[in-house]
C-alpha cells in the first residue's frame, strides 16, 4: 500500500474502531476504579485524549492524509456522541423502563395505576433529577425553593426555541 | 476539495435530515414528529447515496471502494441522526428539562411544592403509562395492568438493564 493512498477507506474505518474500542476499555477500566463524579466530562475528556493521540499517530506514522484525518475524527466524534446518549440514558432510571419490568414481574396478576405511583413517587421520579439540576449548577437552592442560574438558562432557551419549533405547526398552536 | 467534502458528508447529511424534519413537521398537518423524524433520516440517507455516487464519478472511484465509503458514511450519520432524535426527546419529554422548563416558566424562581404540583410523579408517569398502553406495550383490565402483545419496550428495557450492569456495575441508580 502507498502511504495515503490507495485504500484509505480501509484505514478510516479501522482507525475509527480502533480509537473507539481504545477509549471503551479506558473508560470501563476507570470506571471500575472509581467513578468520576461528572460523568459526562470525564468521558469526553477520556474520548477526545484518545481521538487527539490516535489522530497525531496515524498522522506521523501512518501518513494517512489529512482529508481522511479528518474523516477518522468525524466518525470518532460522531460514535463518541451517541454512546454519550446512551450512557446518560443507563445512568438514570427511565420511568418507562421500570414500569414495564414491574409490569412483567408482575406477570398476570397486574399492577394498578396506584400501585405504580406508589413505587414511581416524587422521591423517585422527581427530586433525583432536581438534585442532578444542582450538581449541575442549573438551579441553586433558595429558602424554600429553587432559583434557575445563567447556565440553566442557557440550558433551557435553546431547548424552549426548539420545543415551539416541534410543537406550533407553523407559529401555530 | 472533494476529499474534503467526504470528510464532512455525514455532518452535511445530518444538515439535510433536521432541514427536512422541521420543514415536513411545519408545512404538513398529517406529518407527527415521529413520523418527520423518519423522512429526515430517508432524506437524509438518500443525499448521502447521491453524494456518494456524485464523489465517485468525480474522483474515477471503483465501485467496491463508494460502497466502502458509503458504509463508513453511514454509520457515522446513523449515529449523528441518533444524537438528534435524543435531542428531540430531550426537547419534548426529559425530566430535567420539564423541571428547568418549569422553573424558568415561573420567571426563574419556584418554591419546592410548588415545583413538585407542576412536575408531579403522576403526571409525568401517567402519560408514560397510558403511552404503553396505547402502543400495545401494555393492558389495561379491570384497572390492572399487565404486559401487552408488543415486547418492543420489554425487550429495549432489558438490553438496557444489561448494558447498565456491564457499564456502571448496577442495575438501577439507586443500587448502592
Amino acid at each position: 500500500v502507498v502511504p495515503g493512498k490507495g485504500i484509505a477507506h480501509v484505514r478510516v474505518l479501522a482507525l475509527t474502531a480502533a480509537l473507539l474500542l481504545v477509549a471503551l476499555v479506558i473508560h470501563l477500566a476507570l470506571w471500575r476504579i472509581r467513578r468520576p463524579k461528572y460523568h459526562v466530562k470525564a468521558l469526553l475528556k477520556i474520548f477526545f485524549a484518545v481521538a487527539l493521540v490516535g489522530v497525531t499517530i496515524a498522522w506521523l506514522k501512518l501518513f494517512l492524509p489529512p482529508a481522511a484525518l479528518l474523516h477518522v475524527f468525524v466518525c470518532f466524534v460522531s460514535a463518541t456522541l451517541a454512546y454519550i446518549i446512551v450512557y446518560t440514558a443507563l445512568e438514570v432510571d427511565s420511568p418507562t423502563l421500570v414500569m414495564i419490568l414491574l409490569l412483567e414481574k408482575a406477570g398476570e396478576d397486574g399492577v394498578s395505576r396506584s400501585e405504580i405511583l406508589a413505587l414511581l413517587n416524587d422521591d423517585i421520579i422527581v427530586k433525583p433529577r432536581v438534585r442532578d439540576l444542582v450538581r449541575d449548577h442549573m438551579l441553586v437552592p433558595e429558602k424554600d425553593g429553587y432559583r434557575e442560574t445563567a447556565k440553566g438558562r442557557r440550558f433551557i432557551m435553546p431547548l424552549n426555541f426548539y420545543y415551539r419549533l416541534i410543537t406550533k405547526r407553523g407559529g401555530a398552536a | 476539495m472533494l476529499k474534503l467534502f467526504q470528510a464532512v458528508l455525514p455532518v452535511s447529511a445530518l444538515a439535510v435530515d433536521v432541514l427536512v424534519q422541521l420543514l415536513s413537521f411545519n408545512a404538513f398537518r398529517r406529518v407527527s414528529v415521529l413520523r418527520s423524524v423518519i423522512l429526515g433520516c430517508a432524506a437524509g440517507i438518500i443525499y448521502l447515496l447521491a453524494a456518494e455516487w456524485e464523489l465517485a464519478r468525480l474522483l474515477d472511484r471503483p465501485a467496491r471502494e463508494t460502497i466502502s465509503y458509503f458504509i463508513v458514511d453511514l454509520g457515522a450519520f446513523g449515529c449523528l441522526t441518533f444524537c438528534y432524535f435524543a435531542y428531540l426527546g430531550l426537547v419534548e419529554s426529559a425530566r430535567r428539562t420539564t423541571i428547568m422548563r418549569q422553573v424558568h416558566a415561573a420567571g426563574g424562581f419556584i418554591t419546592e411544592k410548588e415545583l413538585l404540583r407542576r412536575c408531579s410523579a403522576e403526571r409525568l408517569v401517567v402519560p408514560r403509562l397510558e403511552r404503553l398502553a396505547r402502543k400495545g406495550q401494555a393492558r389495561e383490565v379491570n384497572g390492572r395492568y399487565r404486559l401487552g402483545a408488543g415486547r418492543t419496550v420489554l425487550t429495549i428495557s432489558k438490553l438496557i438493564t444489561m448494558a447498565k450492569l456491564i457499564v456502571l456495575g448496577k442495575r438501577s441508580e439507586f443500587d448502592p
